[in-house]
């Protein structure tokens, strides 16, 4: 059976790639990845979307950007969570969780 | 201390404007690039491997200058800010000269500038703090990347999926004010 891939909540995608940088500097390709292979391939991200989403995060201090060298020597942007990205990931995983289980209830209830 | 580094950084931008515009672009051909190499490692043609690494990416184009308007509004931020703190110095400064003379002010002129500069400051603030709002999910998304959740093809496209469109009748009315007169 083909398994179909979801596309992300409005609003998640935010929420994904500060959990994603969560464990390290990561750069924008790295960060689909990781997306991709956490949720087992089964959410999918549209590629272009991370990139206006990454420049948000970094204009509210939650994450901030630097140039390195890549794993193939070639220049790239690595991102990395802020002390203020760490607190506000902590935020919105608490709100995600919360608003999941609401919804797990009206669908075992209704 | 980073977020010290991060606005010295954007503070730099309009200096390096035009490097700024080229570096997002960088970013973002090299993210095609990487997706292109994978495709290619996985058994695609050269041609194919970079035709789906557009596709997967999307509009090119338009996610480079909206990153691009996300970057300059930032900016526009950081330059509010920084007039902001060059008015609180000033007044500090006028502040302090004059404390250092004679308290309370002796002279009005000096006192209207104080003033003056104060509510330069609040207006700066105030333009700042309205800027926009803070939290994830709540700001509008160029229609392009609006991300939904649905009934997906099996190939995982969104372009297939059933678009609600309002249907009106002869007199003009929705469905669920149809439905609502109907009720009554």
């Amino acid at each position: 059976m083909a398994q179909s891939k979801q596309n992300l909540i409005q609003g998640t995608l935010a929420m994904l790639i500060l959990r994603s940088l969560a464990r390290g500097p990561l750069h924008g390709y790295e960060i689909v990845q990781r997306i991709q292979q956490s949720s087992e391939d089964v959410l999918k991200v549209e590629e272009g979307s991370l990139y206006p989403a990454l420049y948000r995060l970094e204009g509210e201090g939650w994450v901030e950007a630097e140039w390195g060298a890549s794993e193939n020597n070639r220049r790239a942007k690595y991102y990395k969570l802020t002390r203020a990205g760490r607190k506000q990931l902590a935020v919105e995983t608490s709100n995600w969780e919360r608003l999941s289980e609401a919804i797990a209830k009206v669908l075992q209830t209704a | 201390m980073t977020t010290i580094k991060s606005v010295l950084r954007q503070l730099g931008a309009p200096v390096r404007g035009g490097a700024a515009g080229r570096e997002i672009e960088d970013e973002l051909r090299y993210h095609i690039e990487l997706r292109t190499r994978d495709n290619i490692a996985a058994g695609m043609s050269p041609e194919d491997a970079a035709a789906d690494a557009m596709r997967r990416f999307g509009d090119f184009d338009q996610i480079r200058s909206v990153c691009e308007e996300i970057r300059k509004e930032r900016l526009a931020g950081v330059m509010k800010l920084t007039k902001a703190s060059a008015w609180v110095i000033l007044g500090c400064g006028l502040m302090l000269k004059m404390s250092s003379k004679i308290l309370p002010f002796q002279n009005v002129g000096e006192f209207l500038i104080l003033i003056s500069l104060l509510w330069r400051l609040l207006i700066h603030l105030r333009e700042i703090q309205t800027d926009r709002p803070r939290g994830l999910g709540y700001e509008p998304p160029p229609p392009s990347i609006i991300h939904t959740i649905g009934d997906l093809s099996a190939s995982g496209s969104t372009e297939d999926a059933p678009r609600p469109v309002p249907t009106y009748d002869k007199e003009g009315r929705t469905p669920v004010e149809r439905l609502i007169s109907d009720e009554k």
